[in-house]
């Protein structure tokens, strides 16, 4: 065989061999960001009752996911109370759901942060599930009208926040 | 004889292995691993809902199961998980649309590899023996 055959069929090989490789590890799909919310009810993690995230459709959201083992989450709360301030005009409403953790641990870390939105413990990943969770933390930009704008898989900055937040709510506050 | 008769027996017993196992249908527990077995664990490193140990894993495992129970077919439940998180989430491509491509590229491969052997082949036979055997 010649030497500009043999270069065709292990460029052919080659090619091929790439495709394969490209479509078996494509990046996670993250269908449920071109879907709506899922409406999920379940227990509050501070207190009694429950929360519907069902009910986050008329005003933009944020809905986290996390857990008290991350870390990344201690800081990631700084940053998601600086947002809720400057969007706070806008209406927008924080959500954080507590998963893959135990209830004790989620209290724990919820009361030394010093969150003050609404916060839900998620037993089972029920939600985890209905969002297509993939990491925690992730957070999934819920616009108005119930649509999920935007997720953010693993820590989100406050720049992030920002940038995802004027896109919902269609300009800078 | 002696060998005959343990390749006899041998295969009566396959048989009746194969005869008293067909008929049976799965049990829940069997049905549910085997579809944890068919899907990606999302919050692992590339290991199956069955294989991983992770927390999500086992939530998974748990809800196969109750929908197992409550008389769900293998593939709804599946859907359920692809609609969330695309196809991405089954272990084995399905065979359509992006699902198809691996398919297609490793039977390509396949079907080129054996396409350069068989020419290679014909070649050498084209070619006649080598030298040294000429000289014999």
């Amino acid at each position: 065989m010649s030497r500009a055959r043999v270069a065709t069929v292990a460029l052919l090989l080659a090619a091929v061999l790439g495709v394969l490789v490209v479509a078996v590890l494509r990046p996670v799909a993250t269908p449920a960001a071109r879907g709506s919310a899922p409406a999920v009810t379940l227990p509050r993690l501070i207190g009694a009752g429950t929360y519907d995230l069902g009910t986050l459709r008329g005003r933009p959201a944020l809905v986290n996911f996390w857990a008290s083992w991350c870390a990344d989450c201690r800081a990631e709360f700084a940053a998601l109370r600086a947002a809720r301030d400057q969007f706070r005009d806008q209406g927008l409403v924080v959500v954080g759901v507590a998963v893959q953790d135990t209830a004790d641990g989620a209290r724990a870390f919820a009361d030394e942060s010093g969150a003050d939105w609404p916060l839900l413990f998620d037993e089972g990943s029920r939600a985890a599930l209905a969002y297509g969770v993939t990491a925690v933390p992730q957070t999934f930009f819920v616009a108005a009208d119930g649509r999920i704008d935007a997720v953010h898989a693993g820590p989100i900055g406050p720049d992030a926040l920002t940038d995802g937040l004027d896109r919902l709510v269609g300009g800078a506050p | 004889v002696t060998r005959v008769a343990a390749l006899a027996a041998l295969l009566v017993a396959v048989v009746a292995v194969w005869v008293g196992t067909a008929g049976r249908a799965p049990t829940a527990e069997q049905r549910a691993d085997a579809i944890a077995g068919r899907l990606r664990c999302p919050a692992c490193q590339g290991s199956s809902v069955a294989d991983s140990a992770s927390p999500m894993a086992r939530d998974i495992r748990a809800r196969i199961l109750a929908e197992v129970r409550a008389g769900r077919s293998d593939p709804e439940i599946t859907d359920d998980f692809v609609r969330v998180y695309g196809d991405w989430v089954l272990l084995s491509p399905p065979w359509r649309g992006i699902g198809l491509v691996p398919w297609l590229a490793t039977l390509a491969a396949a079907a080129a590899a054996v396409a350069v052997w068989v020419r290679t082949v014909r070649r050498w036979r084209r070619a006649g023996p080598p030298p040294s055997q000429e000289r014999e």
